[in-house]
């Protein structure tokens, strides 16, 4: 009976988050994000402890792992566009989850941060489900990855575009593979505000990305350890 | 991650009719936020591993940020082949 509450509550809070953001359209009012807190907020206010959301909560999460499988969908319509730069697109990729992986595990471990932080920032570029299990396996903090993974997302959305601009990236199928990589979902929801070339390439690269950083993290993060101590 | 690899083969290779899956994927994907609700209200049970590193955490993500949107926007615009 409570876990069939709790399931109600979560599904109202993100109900009523979504709905929040469709009409106000601000960035700060990401609808994961605020339908996370407003569940904290009622089971501190209610005095629940997290196991008893839990039995309700895994319902939900539950789904995780077909939506993980279901963004195979989005991936095999955009793979028609990676034909004709094939090789320019696997590098730069190859290159942009090695690179996400080591700066992100890199700096936090330089700042002092706990092992267990530092792995959790590792699946920091790609989408929030794959990040969860990406961290699950290198023994990390899935809820931290899944906040960090969103909230990067949201500010790559943001200042994305300008960064890339303002570095000298102009070209389309550039810009949509730089925000689908380094801000999976949001950059995307960016990149197809400036055409269909960046929205399909955005696509690509944040489905490429959690797959090739899904099979390198546990690697880079052993290499990057092992020679920063 | 290999159901994901296995469902884009079936069907870039034409052996899964997309219009058997797209209806069910396109729903799963666009409620994607609420199905990791449950997942992030978790950090609740570790904030007090969280809290002391949030500074190294906040700038190792944006540092990540940065440096992937660069490394990835400059390596396609330098290697692309014109249209």
């Amino acid at each position: 009976m409570t876990s069939l509450l709790w399931i109600v509550v979560t599904v109202l809070a993100y109900a009523a988050a979504r709905m929040a953001y469709d009409r106000t359209r601000l960035a700060v009012l990401n609808p994961a994000i605020v339908s996370m807190a407003a569940v904290i907020v009622i089971l501190l206010a209610t005095h629940t402890p997290y196991a008893q959301y839990e039995r309700g909560g895994r319902v939900i999460g539950f789904w995780l792992g077909p939506a993980v499988v279901a963004l195979g969908v989005p991936l095999a319509l955009q793979l028609e566009r990676v034909r004709r730069n094939l090789s320019a697109i696997s590098l730069a990729l190859l290159a942009g989850a090695v690179t996400g992986i080591l700066v992100a595990v890199l700096v936090a471990h330089l700042m002092g941060a706990s092992p267990i932080i530092v792995r959790s920032l590792a699946p920091r570029s790609i989408t929030t489900p794959i990040a969860i299990a990406v961290t699950a396996r290198l023994g990390g903090i899935p809820a931290l990855s899944a906040v960090v993974s969103i909230v990067s997302g949201a500010v790559g959305g943001f200042v994305g575009v300008w960064l890339l601009r303002v570095s000298g990236v102009r070209s389309p199928l550039a810009t949509g593979l730089a925000l689908g990589a380094a801000a999976h979902g949001l950059g995307t929801a960016r990149a197809a505000e400036e055409g269909e070339v960046e929205r399909g390439s955005a696509g690509l690269a944040m489905g490429v990305m959690g797959i090739l950083t899904a099979l390198l993290a546990p690697l880079v993060v052993a290499i990057a350890l092992h020679n920063a101590r | 991650m290999v159901g994901l690899i296995a469902l884009a083969a079936l069907i870039e290779t034409r052996i899964l009719p997309i219009e058997f899956v797209r209806a069910a994927a396109e729903l799963l994907v666009r409620h994607l936020a609420l199905l990791y609700v449950p997942a992030g209200v978790a950090l609740l049970t570790y904030w007090s591993a969280v809290r002391h590193d949030l500074l190294a955490i906040t700038v190792a993500a944006l540092a990540s940020l940065v440096g992937v949107l660069l490394v990835v926007g400059h390596v396609v615009q330098r290697l692309e082949r014109d249209e």
